[in-house]
């Protein structure tokens, strides 16, 4: 049982289920004390990567370290991890208590240590006086931090955690995302989250690796993957995004020009690595960065809807060609209205002109 | 989609009509319940209960007085000791079963496709084959110039061969080999609906395989095991033909005993008595087991 939180190094880890590719090689540090996310829809592989981290899937290749032990040939029991999967797997037969307690029982700790510990444990998940409750009593949102508290109890070097609120409710979700970010700031523990809820993932993590058909597809803090992704792929998993194809006219240090020859406009954005003049790009521009207007200078569009979010209204404009875009705003007495004609402008910073996929997808 | 209309459509339907229709619905509600029920009770009344009372007023009837039966049976030492051998035996036959079936239990919770069809047909095949041809078996397999004394002696495991039949040996052999599905099939269940992810869980808690299984495995499974082990020892509790084609004249249990009144004796109050004396022992004894185990959830899946 360690204190320190340590790190957690995937190096060229790849693995293969008969035939398939369900990692190809990868590597990945998730440094001491972080919160890594895995994002990605589902058979991207970050259920599999995780499972390889705590030892329940044997990689064909490569290594994994915590700290700087070589874990990979290690069983789960040896591994000094916590996991909470994706539903609970809570013992049944054992009270809240006995759950929390069980990792410390099995090391053969003092009963007065384990009372101790257990007791805090229970406390920092806001549990106290649910001891001696049967799982089966519990709410999902208690039965999601009695999984927490029996893997955090333990101390152990890295958290992992498969869907942790993938059974919960919408409502109680996002109360349990902060509940989850206050423990890792609290308790810095290394932790390795899978979901394929990206708002799950931006709030909690410090950073967020995007998966894809066994790759990772980019690495970054949620603010450096919303505002640069590496892609399409990134950019429209993450938040919502208007995209528009085009062809690279013109690259200079750090931004491209792009040709949109359907709507017979060429646009200028800040671009991303692995482009060249030629290439097909996408062109990324946020809701919230298109700003309407009456007349002027601007790409014609028709108001089509507007939806009320409460303090936003996402609108959904229709371009001459036929594309759609999203346009989001705070709620205001001066709305357009549905079938009005607008001007769409934006500013050259706000636009990413990206890559249509990543460079390896294009080598195979 | 469909469901949750039907009910809304319902649930405005009662509001409007009231609490009379609420009513007839109940009625309605205990009409189905009883049509559903109604030809098992009417099979139960006439195939069951009423000949249990007619025995039951047989076991009265003795010219020395109702509970006389009773009273001789109680009485006799040999009785006694019939009903003592009966239950020793049955507890026996339960635990041996129960011991068997867990570690083949596992290895069947473990198969999947086809070698689990096998496996399985395997488990009920015997099922198929009558009591009495399978013990007839069993005389062949175990006599003196039988298969297994001749192997034993021709491999110079043994110098004299050795007399399984008509003792308890036999008998155990017999009897363990019948009602060993019994104790298999629950465990089997339970074993199956052990959720996989708890064990990984114990696993990444540090657990040793060991301590995964005293603490997870077994305790989970416990409920199919007490199922099995209240079956067998029921079962064998009312055993007759495996013991008394097995069995010697010690080994003797209530069953043969009643046997013994009704067809050489021809007492039929004291073989009645007899019955009612099992019946309220079994009846006091899963009183007194319903205090540390769930009887009900045992019996009834989860």
């Amino acid at each position: 049982m360690s204190t320190e939180a340590r790190s957690l190094s995937f190096e060229g880890i790849a693995k293969s289920f008969g035939g398939i590719e369900a990692i190809r090689p990868l590597s990945l540090d998730v440094k001491a004390g972080e919160f890594l996310t895995l994002l990605g829809p589902s058979g991207s592989g970050k259920t599999t990567l995780l499972n390889i981290a705590a030892g329940f899937v044997i990689p064909d290749a490569g290594r994994l370290r915590i700290g700087a032990d070589d874990v990979t040939a290690l069983s789960p029991r040896k591994r000094d991890i916590g996991m909470v999967f994706q539903n609970y797997a809570l013992f049944p037969h054992m009270t809240v208590f006995e759950n929390v307690a069980y990792g410390l029982r099995v090391r053969g700790q003092p009963r007065h240590e384990i009372e101790r510990r257990v007791k805090d444990a229970l406390g920092m998940a806001r549990l106290d006086g649910h001891e001696d409750r049967a799982i089966g009593q519990l709410s999902g949102g208690q039965q999601q931090r009695v999984a927490l508290a029996r893997a955090l109890v333990i101390e152990p070097a890295v958290l992992l955690m498969d869907e942790p609120l993938g059974a919960l409710d919408r409502q109680l979700r996002k109360h349990v995302q902060l509940e989850i970010r206050r423990l890792h700031r609290e308790l810095r523990r290394t932790t390795l989250n899978v979901t394929h809820d990206q708002e799950e993932a931006l709030v909690m993590s410090d950073r967020i690796a995007v998966m894809r058909d066994g790759n990772i597809e980019q690495v970054g803090t949620p603010a450096e993957l919303y505002r640069q992704p590496a892609n399409v792929f990134v950019a429209s998993f993450l938040g919502e995004s208007n995209i528009l194809t085009g062809r690279v006219t013109q690259l200079a240090n750090g931004s491209a020009r792009v040709a949109l020859s359907e709507h017979q406009i060429e646009v200028v954005g800040e671009g991303a690595m692995g482009l060249s003049v030629g290439m097909d790009a996408g062109v990324l521009i946020r809701p919230e960065a298109l700003a309407l207007s009456e007349a002027g200078a601007g790409l014609p569009a028709r108001v089509v809807e507007l939806v009320y979010l409460g303090d936003i209204v996402a609108i959904r404009l229709k371009l001459p060609h036929g594309s759609e875009l999203w346009c989001r705003r705070f709620s205001s007495a001066d709305m357009p209205e549905e079938g009005r004609d607008v001007r769409l402008s934006w500013r050259d910073q706000d636009v990413r002109i990206i890559p249509m996929l990543s460079s390896p997808r294009e080598a195979d | 989609m469909v469901e949750g209309s039907l009910g809304n459509w319902r649930l405005a339907r009662q509001s409007t009509a009231g609490s009379a229709t609420i009513r007839s619905q109940r009625l309605g509600q205990i009409c189905v319940t009883g049509a559903l029920l109604g030809p098992v009770l009417i099979f139960l009344a006439t195939c069951f209960i009423a000949p249990l009372g007619e025995l039951l007023s047989l076991s009265f009837s003795s010219s020395a007085g109702p509970l006389a039966s009773y009273r001789e049976i109680a009485a006799s030492g040999v009785y006694r000791q019939v009903f003592t051998n009966t239950l020793i035996l049955a507890f026996n036959v339960a635990l041996i079963a129960c011991l068997l079936a867990y570690p083949t239990a596992y290895m069947l919770s473990r198969l999947r496709g086809f070698a689990l069809s096998v496996a399985l047909w395997c488990v009920l095949f015997p099922l198929w084959i009558s009591v009495l041809v399978r013990t007839f078996a069993w005389i062949l397999l175990l006599g003196e110039n039988g298969p297994v004394n001749r192997i034993l002696m021709s491999g110079d495991l043994i110098s004299r061969p050795i007399s399984f039949l008509f003792n308890s040996t036999g008998v155990y052999i017999g009897m363990v080999h019948v009602l060993l599905p019994y104790a298999l099939l629950p465990i089997y269940t339970a074993m199956r609906n052990v959720d996989q992810p708890l064990l990984l869980a114990s696993d990444g808690l540090g657990a040793s395989p060991f301590q995964t299984f005293a603490r997870i495995y077994l305790p989970l499974t416990m409920p199919g095991v007490a199922a099995g082990f209240l079956l067998v020892f029921l079962l064998a509790l009312g055993f007759y033909i495996t013991p008394a084609m097995l069995g010697g004249m010690k080994n003797m249990t209530v069953a043969m005993l009643i046997d013994l009144f009704v067809t050489e004796q021809l007492v039929w109050p004291l073989a009645a008595a007899g019955a009612f004396w099992l019946l309220l022992l079994v009846l006091l004894l899963l009183l007194v087991a319903s205090r540390f185990v769930n009887l009900t959830a045992t019996v009834a899946a989860r």
